[in-house]
């Protein structure tokens, strides 16, 4: 649907195209550490992509690049048609490409709803009247989190902090929303949660999205698309698409269409997290 | 996140209580005692009558309370006024950093007592020479602790601001001001006490008013009911003092309060 938006030259924000992308950390000639390696992938308006892969694969690089925090070596990665990083350029980290941070990142000393408001009145104080109202929306969306709008984020849970960065950032309306295994610390239940609410808001407020994590079934749930990487160098190894129909919720976790794709694909993830397991015993050896 | 024990938190007041009680004992069971020489140590009462019949409606007395907190407020304002700012300056900058604190570094071990003589000699009046010294007491305790506290940011709110799309100046004011107000508040504790120790010892040296020269004077007359009153007066100045600074920190840092 989103390619048809594009041919008919719909303004459908969004669409990335990352091409040949490359990064070595340390210098090159020395054999320097190789985050990412010809990296090439296209993302429409819209679209769910999760990247999975063990750490030290290069996920978090090839994020850090699309925020704007890292630059490539070669390659480049542009946003509806404009480079925004390559070796000449380094667009700065803006509030088009809004990242949702591994651990928590609300800034304790602002309420709730001063929190959520902090990208987004940067360019409408004149009306922010309406930013709040829209603000508290999206609270009241998010699992009633308008009731707790006035409080300090140290005094509700960490599921509801996440929520409420997830808000934050949708506040300053991003063309890429990218978040950066946002539920690595929660136990089950809290995650499962997290995953219905992922899931409704990808409905209700549909964005262009890259949720990075090592977890395959988590990838498989919420993706319209799995990008499977590989251990130093930091390559594309296999594209899963994950045809099973929206809306979804944690129910299509117990589907055979699930279990056929999650044993499909499983293979692939489980030889990459071997690989970086022996790489770094290798390397304390 | 660790502070101080008590910051914050009310006292039991019956604990607290019996724990001046047994001090006030202790006082009078030393005041008693056979090691000490009769009439070098008044005993608890005896000096509550001194202090009753002596101080409690003598102005000048009242006048020493005053010029002392005066001092202090002003050398403790001026310390964060200078410092706060200073401590900025070299945690934003590399540039000023690499410039001022070589020498920042060589001023802030010398004691400020050591200040005394070329205070004295510099400074036009007497009181503007204590309010110097009283100000360089708690200036380098600022200054290290609003540097240690922009040290101290967790890296990822500013990446987070700067993801948000934040302007620098916002980054500034609603981030990092914030982020080290727990660092300059732990620095104004530190500071108003080291405040009170080198006014006192000013005042002694270099000054003909003020709680520290009250004492003194008892000294000097050879009265110690005198120096008792001065050295209880300077104590309770001190935690009012504190219990001030405490009341700014629980309005300040009202968000962690759990």
């Amino acid at each position: 649907m989103a390619e048809i938006g594009a041919e008919i030259g719909t303004k459908a924000r969004g669409s990335v195209s990352i091409e040949n992308l490359g990064k070595v950390y340390g210098a090159v000639e020395k054999a320097g550490v190789v985050a990412l390696d010809h990296c090439s992938l296209a993302i429409a308006p819209n679209e769910f992509i999760a990247l999975v892969g063990p750490s030290g694969c290069g996920k978090s690089t090839l994020a850090n690049i699309l925020a704007g925090f890292d630059q490539p070596n070669t390659g480049s990665v542009s946003l509806d048609g404009q480079i925004i990083a390559s070796p000449s350029v380094l667009a700065k980290p803006g509030p088009d490409r809004v990242m949702v941070f591994q651990h928590g990142a609300l800034f304790p000393w602002m309420t709730i709803l001063d929190n959520v408001l902090y990208g987004a009145t940067r360019s409408a104080a004149p009306h922010s009247d309406d930013l709040r109202a829209s603000a508290l929306d999206l609270l009241r969306r998010s699992g009633g989190l308008n009731r707790v709008a006035a409080r300090f984020p140290g005094q509700v849970s960490s599921g509801m902090q996440r929520r409420i960065e997830i808000v934050r950032a949708l506040m300053t309306d991003p063309a890429i929303l990218i978040l950066d295994e946002p539920f690595r610390a929660m136990d089950s239940i809290a995650k499962s949660r997290m995953h219905n609410h992922v899931l409704a808001l990808h409905e209700s407020v549909p964005k262009t999205t890259v949720f990075i994590t090592h977890d395959l079934q988590e990838a498989l749930l919420l993706a319209d698309r799995v990008v499977v990487m590989t251990t130093r160098p930091g390559r594309i190894k296999q594209i899963v698409e994950v045809d099973l129909p929206r809306p979804r919720t944690t129910e299509v976790l117990a589907s055979e269409k699930f279990l056929a794709l999650k044993a499909a694909t499983h293979q692939a993830v489980h030889d990459e997290a071997l690989k970086a397991f022996e790489a770094g015993e290798k390397e304390r050896a | 996140m660790v502070f101080l024990p008590n910051a914050g938190k009310r006292l039991s007041w019956r604990r607290g209580g019996t724990a001046i009680l047994l001090f006030v004992a202790l006082w009078a069971l030393v005041a008693h005692s056979p090691f000490i020489a009769e009439g070098s140590l008044p005993n608890p009462w005896e000096t509550v009558a001194y202090f009753l019949a002596e101080f409690l409606t003598d102005s000048g007395y009242w006048q020493s309370w005053w010029v002392s907190f005066q001092r202090v407020a002003y050398g403790f304002l001026a310390a964060q006024l200078l410092g706060i700012p200073l401590g900025l300056l070299l945690g934003l900058s590399r540039r000023a950093n690499a410039i001022v604190f070589p020498v920042f570094e060589l001023l802030r071990p010398i004691p400020p007592l050591a200040w005394v003589p070329l205070s004295i000699l510099f400074w036009p009046t007497t009181e503007s020479s204590i309010v110097f010294i009283t100000t360089v007491g708690a200036f380098f305790i600022i200054v290290m602790n609003v540097l240690y506290g922009i040290h101290g940011i967790p890296k990822q709110y500013l990446w987070q601001a700067k993801s948000l799309g934040a302007r620098r100046s916002s980054v500034f004011l609603r981030i990092i001001l914030p982020a080290i107000l727990p660092s300059i508040v732990a620095g104004m504790v530190l500071g108003i006490a080291v405040t009170w120790n080198v006014l006192i010892a000013a005042e002694m040296i270099a000054s003909d008013s003020g709680l520290g020269r009250l004492t003194w004077e008892g000294y000097v007359s050879a009265t110690p009911a005198v120096v008792i009153v001065g050295m209880a007066s300077i104590g309770l100045a001190g935690v009012i003092s504190t219990t001030l600074i405490h009341l700014f920190e629980r309005y300040a840092l009202r968000w962690r309060s759990e």
